[in-house]
Order: structure tokens, then C-alpha cells, then sequence
């Protein structure tokens, strides 16, 4: 048995998914079965409407799951509420295509909104917070807000979010779409750092060639089925 | 700029974003308009509530100021202004009572007054009562009217209120005047003011009383006062009253006459209805300034709070930023509202002369009607936080 078998931090069985009901559903996603072990940094790919946010936003339990199982580091999806979805939530990483960054919050504070959920001494926490923007190019920028920087340095700032709490689990939606290729490159080495020095397990959808070979594994979705899984160490 | 300028302390705590504080200073002019609107609305609830405390000095004015520890009443008593007539033989009975040491009739009536040297006209509240020559001890607790007693001998001869209106002509307290049509000569004055009652108030004798209100019998006063030696228990005396006098008075301690005459003031009177319910008006209109402006503000920033609920906060925390925006905004509001008010209150008493102040309690309470009014809008606001579906950044 693989290590990844054993502890997966992601475990998908069967997992279906239908938006609406009764003769109107539409099934989105069919019977998908899979496993990605902690470190492990995947890209999943495919064309648009092959399920892969809906996929992604279960994994995040921003949906409710329907039918087969989901697992994710330790916890059981199905029926997941109040205090104990929000505490799943807190020990993962969201990228979102869009940065979502409050205009009234300078950089520095839109990455401690994520640092505030987790109690620490300040000092640290700061000093984290400063890292990270500094290392995503963001060092001169930690005082500015939104509207003073440009789309890229809002993304990474909402990237910097995302990552600033040592996630178990990051779920990147297109985290790279509003990048130049060097900023790209930051932010993929950073995530794999993450992954294979600290163990999170990174799930990235894009359509970004670019980045493929990042990943340790590709996997590809069409029509709401799995259709390749390519460990790319293999 | 040094890029780590702000944040380089050393002995740094933990210090949680000040969420609420920079949603509401981001947008400065915007954050003046709500202050000013929601300011606005603590004004309307200051005089409003500054009237209906004036509304509740006027029940307590003269009734809280009877130096008696147990009051006869008419069955009939609706509030001072209309109080029928008790049989003065149910004071001497009282005095039955081991622990009653002395009884007096007082008279009330309102009385035109006349000011003949300029011919202004109003309406006085007149009271009546005993004026011995061997007593000094007067039936209302009023600084000076004591000494000033013995002058009230001389029939036709009265104290009036130096609070009484301005527009019944000179309130200097000497001169002749007329009341009821009948001559008068002011020999003294004291400070009473009563408010919504009347224009203002007049002291007198008792055969004064009389000879003023068409011979009105001294053996029909509209009130008595029961005084009880030191040490006396109130509620036993007034229990045994009750049992012991006919059912043609009703015997109520001092506490009790002062809820009667709250309760007519407040609850039967249209100014204490009116001004409660400005009070009210005020704080609906806070409510629904705030909540525009939050509901507003939350909308706007939906897939913003979206994304907070993705990142694990609870429900219960953004309404508490909410919360806490709602209570800064009442305190921005709060502050120029009371400063304004300072300044209002002042002319209104002098216009109106009513009894209408600035006091630690109405700030007090205003400062908590304003959090209430704020708190009530935010929750109400925060409800739209439930629409706030993390599911739909994806």
C-alpha cells in the first residue's frame, strides 16, 4: 500500500455531483474516483464545464457533497457544519481567479485577515506576513491598497492570503492568470516549496500550459469524468 | 517609504485587523454623510426625550414636592389639574392615627391672570392652603416660601413662580395683578416651574383661595397631606387609613401620588405621547439611515465577505464587524448630536420656559438608545451576510 493510500489528504470515491433537481438536474460531475497524497502538488486540467471548479469547490466544502465519499486531511465532508466546517476552512488555502481584496485594507492587512483566524504571537505572525509579501515582490508595497496596485500585485496579494497561514490543503483556481511569466514563476515555486518542504497539498485548476510542468501530477477532467491522472515523477 | 515601516516592532502583540474602523474611514466623505444622517437622528431623540423628561417633570413638579409622607385623595383624582374634592373631616380623623403628628387641606385650581399694567393674559396653576400665624412650616418643600409665609395673610395676597412664562408680563415678584378678575397684590415669589401644567404658578392662602374661586369651601379641599412623626412606617399608616376612613377619599403615600401623576402625564396626555413617539420617530429613522448604509456597504462587498466565509470566518463574527461598525457610527453621530444639543436646549427653555436640561441621564440614555438603534440596524443588515455563498467565487 502507498503511503498516499494510507493518509491521503485528499480522497475522492465515487464522488458525483448534479446542479438542481428532479428533471432539470444536470449532472456535472460522474463517479470520480481519486487520491492525492499530503505534498503532492496537482494540476487538474480540461475544457470549461468539465467540472473542474465544481470539483474543486466541493473539495473545499463550499458545497455540500451528494453522493460518494469525500475525505479530506481528516475530515469527512458529508454533513460538515458550523464551527467544524469553518475550522476546515481555516486550515486550507483559497486562490480564487478574481482577488477578492477588501479596498479599505492595505496588503499587509488583507494577508493578516488570514492570520487572525489563527492565534499566534503577533510578532510571528507579522513577520510571516512580511516575508511573504516580500518574497512575491510586494516588500514596497505592504501599505498600499488595492486601488494603488496593479491587477498582478493584487492577486499576489490575495496569493500571500491564501498561503500566510501554513494551509494543509491549497485549492488555486487560475491563480496565475493575471501574472506576467516571472511572477508566475514565484508563485509556482512557491507553491511547490510549500508542497514538498511543508507538505500542503496543492490542487491547481488552470488552462495555463506554462505551469504544467510544476506539477506532479496532471490530471484531466472531461465532461465530469476522469479522464487521464498522469503522475509526471513516473 | 520603508516597506516594512509600520510593522517593524519588536514587542508586537497580536493585534487583530481593525476591520470595522477601516471599512468606515476608507471612504471619508461618505462616512460624513452617514455621521451627519445618523447625528441627525440622535438630535430628533435628544429634544424629543429632552421633552419627555420635561413631560415627566411636569407630573413631579409640584406633587414630588409635598412635604407629607401620605396623601388623601378624591376617588375621582385624575391627575393635580382635576382632582374633585375631599370632606376635610377625613383630615381631622386621620389624625386619629397615634402616628399622624399633623394633616393640611390644600386647594388647586387653574386661574387666569391678568397682568394689568401691560395686559398680558395666562393661565396659572393657583394652590391653597392654611396659613396660620404660629406656623412657618409650608406644605411644599420650595426654597424661601417658608420666611415669605407670613405675608401671605393678608387676604388677596399671593407668591408667584419666578419660572412662571414671560409672556404673563413681569414675573418681578411685587406689584399688583389680577386673578379671576379680582385684584391681587404679588408679595413674594419662589422656584417651582411646572412645566407643561400651566403658564406658571401661584402660592396663597386658603381664604384667598376661596374669595378667588367663587367662595370655594374650605371644607372641600382637593387634597389633604398626612405627616407622620420620624420613624413611622408609610405603608402601615397608609394601610390603616384605608381601612379606618370611608370610601370617599383614597389614601396613597407620596410615591404612589407621583405614579398617578406620571402615569396621567405620560400615558393620558397627548404631549407625553407625542414626544414619545418623536422619540421613537428619531430612532426609526436612525434605524433606517444605518441600515442603508450598511446594507449598502454589504452588498457592495458580498463576494468580499464570500470570501471571508471561504477562509473559515463564522457567520457570527462578521455580523460582530457589522456590529462594530453600526457602533462607531452611532459614536460619530452621538458626538456632534449632543454637542448641537447643548446649544438647543438652552433656547428652547428659554423660549418656552419648560423644564428641559441636558442632564447625565438623558445623555446617558440617549448614548444607549443610540446603540440600540445602531445595534438594531446592523443586525438587520447582517442578514444580507447570508447571501454572502462562498460557493459562487469559484
Amino acid at each position: 500500500m502507498t503511503p498516499d493510500s494510507q493518509n491521503p489528504a485528499i480522497a475522492l470515491e465515487g464522488l458525483s455531483y448534479a446542479f438542481g433537481a428532479g428533471e432539470t438536474a444536470k449532472q456535472v460531475l460522474f463517479d470520480i474516483s481519486l487520491s492525492l497524497a499530503p505534498g503532492e502538488f496537482a494540476i487538474m486540467t480540461g475544457p470549461s464545464g468539465s467540472g473542474k471548479t465544481t470539483l474543486l469547490s466541493l473539495v473545499g466544502a463550499l458545497r455540500r457533497p451528494q453522493s460518494g465519499k469525500l475525505n479530506c486531511i481528516g475530515h469527512d465532508l458529508h454533513g460538515l457544519e458550523g464551527a467544524e466546517l469553518e475550522g476546515y476552512r481555516q486550515q486550507l488555502g483559497f486562490i480564487f481567479q478574481l482577488h477578492n481584496l477588501f479596498p479599505a485594507l492595505t496588503a499587509f492587512q488583507s494577508v493578516q485577515m488570514a492570520t487572525d483566524l489563527h492565534p499566534e504571537p503577533g510578532a510571528e505572525a507579522n513577520d510571516r506576513i512580511r516575508a511573504l509579501l516580500t518574497r512575491l515582490g510586494l516588500g514596497e508595497r505592504m501599505d498600499y491598497r488595492p486601488h494603488q496596485l496593479s491587477g498582478g500585485q493584487r492577486q499576489r496579494v490575495a496569493i500571500a492570503r491564501a498561503l500566510v497561514h501554513r494551509p494543509a490543503l491549497v485549492l488555486a483556481d487560475e491563480p496565475t492568470a493575471a501574472l506576467d511569466s516571472e511572477n508566475t514563476q514565484i508563485v509556482l515555486q512557491l507553491l511547490a516549496d510549500l508542497a514538498h518542504e511543508r507538505g500542503t497539498t496543492v490542487l491547481m485548476v488552470t488552462q495555463d500550459s506554462r505551469v504544467f510542468e510544476s506539477a506532479d501530477r496532471l490530471i484531466n477532467l472531461v465532461d465530469g469524468r476522469l479522464d487521464s491522472d498522469v503522475r509526471r515523477t513516473d | 517609504m520603508s516597506p516594512v515601516s509600520a510593522y517593524d516592532r519588536p514587542t508586537e502583540k497580536a493585534r487583530p485587523v481593525p476591520f470595522a474602523l477601516q471599512l468606515i474611514f476608507h471612504k471619508k466623505s461618505r462616512t460624513a454623510v452617514a455621521a451627519a444622517g445618523i447625528g441627525f437622528a440622535i438630535l430628533v431623540m435628544f429634544v424629543q426625550l429632552g421633552f419627555y423628561s420635561a413631560v415627566l417633570n411636569t407630573a413631579l413638579a409640584v406633587s414630588a414636592r409635598f412635604d407629607a409622607e401620605i396623601m388623601l385623595i378624591s376617588p375621582r383624582f385624575a391627575y393635580l389639574g382635576a382632582t374633585g374634592t375631599i370632606p376635610a373631616g377625613r383630615l381631622y380623623q386621620a389624625q386619629a392615627q397615634p402616628e399622624v403628628t399633623t394633616t393640611t387641606p390644600i386647594f388647586f385650581r387653574y386661574a387666569d391672570w391678568r397682568d394689568p399694567a401691560n395686559g398680558a393674559n395666562c393661565r396659572l396653576f393657583a394652590i391653597g392652603f392654611p396659613v396660620s400665624a404660629d406656623s412657618d412650616i409650608s406644605p411644599l418643600r420650595l426654597k424661601g416660601v417658608s420666611a415669605q409665609l407670613k405675608k401671605l395673610r393678608p387676604t388677596n395676597s399671593l407668591l408667584l413662580d419666578e419660572m412662571t412664562r414671560s409672556k404673563c408680563g413681569p414675573v418681578d415678584p411685587s406689584g399688583s395683578t389680577e386673578v379671576r378678575n379680582l385684584s391681587a397684590q404679588v408679595v413674594g415669589g419662589f422656584k417651582m416651574g411646572v412645566g407643561f401644567l400651566a403658564d406658571g404658578a401661584m402660592l396663597m392662602s386658603d381664604d384667598t383661595f376661596s374669595r378667588f374661586f367663587g367662595n370655594h369651601p374650605l371644607e372641600e379641599p382637593h387634597l389633604g397631606l398626612v405627616r407622620l412623626a420620624p420613624g413611622s412606617d408609610v405603608d402601615e399608616v397608609a394601610d390603616a387609613l384605608r381601612t379606618s376612613l370611608p370610601r370617599d377619599v383614597r389614601v396613597v403615600t407620596q410615591d404612589e401620588l407621583n405614579a398617578l401623576q406620571t402615569q396621567h402625564w405620560v400615558e393620558n396626555t397627548a404631549v407625553g405621547n407625542i414626544f414619545g413617539m418623536g422619540t421613537l420617530a428619531g430612532f426609526l429613522v436612525g434605524v433606517v439611515v444605518l441600515f442603508q448604509i450598511l446594507s449598502t456597504d454589504i452588498r457592495n462587498h458580498l463576494p468580499l465577505y464570500a470570501t471571508l466565509r471561504a477562509m473559515g470566518y463564522s457567520k457570527k463574527r462578521l455580523t460582530r464587524y457589522v456590529l462594530e461598525q453600526a457602533w462607531i457610527y452611532a459614536l460619530l453621530g452621538f458626538g456632534p448630536a449632543l454637542f448641537v444639543s447643548l446649544f438647543v436646549f438652552p433656547l428652547i427653555q428659554g423660549a418656552t420656559n419648560l423644564p428641559i436640561f441636558i442632564t447625565p441621564v438623558l445623555v446617558v440614555g440617549i448614548l444607549c438608545l443610540s446603540l440600540a438603534m445602531c445595534s438594531a440596524s446592523a443586525l438587520v443588515s447582517a442578514r444580507r451576510l447570508h447571501r454572502a455563498d462562498p460557493a459562487e467565487l469559484f
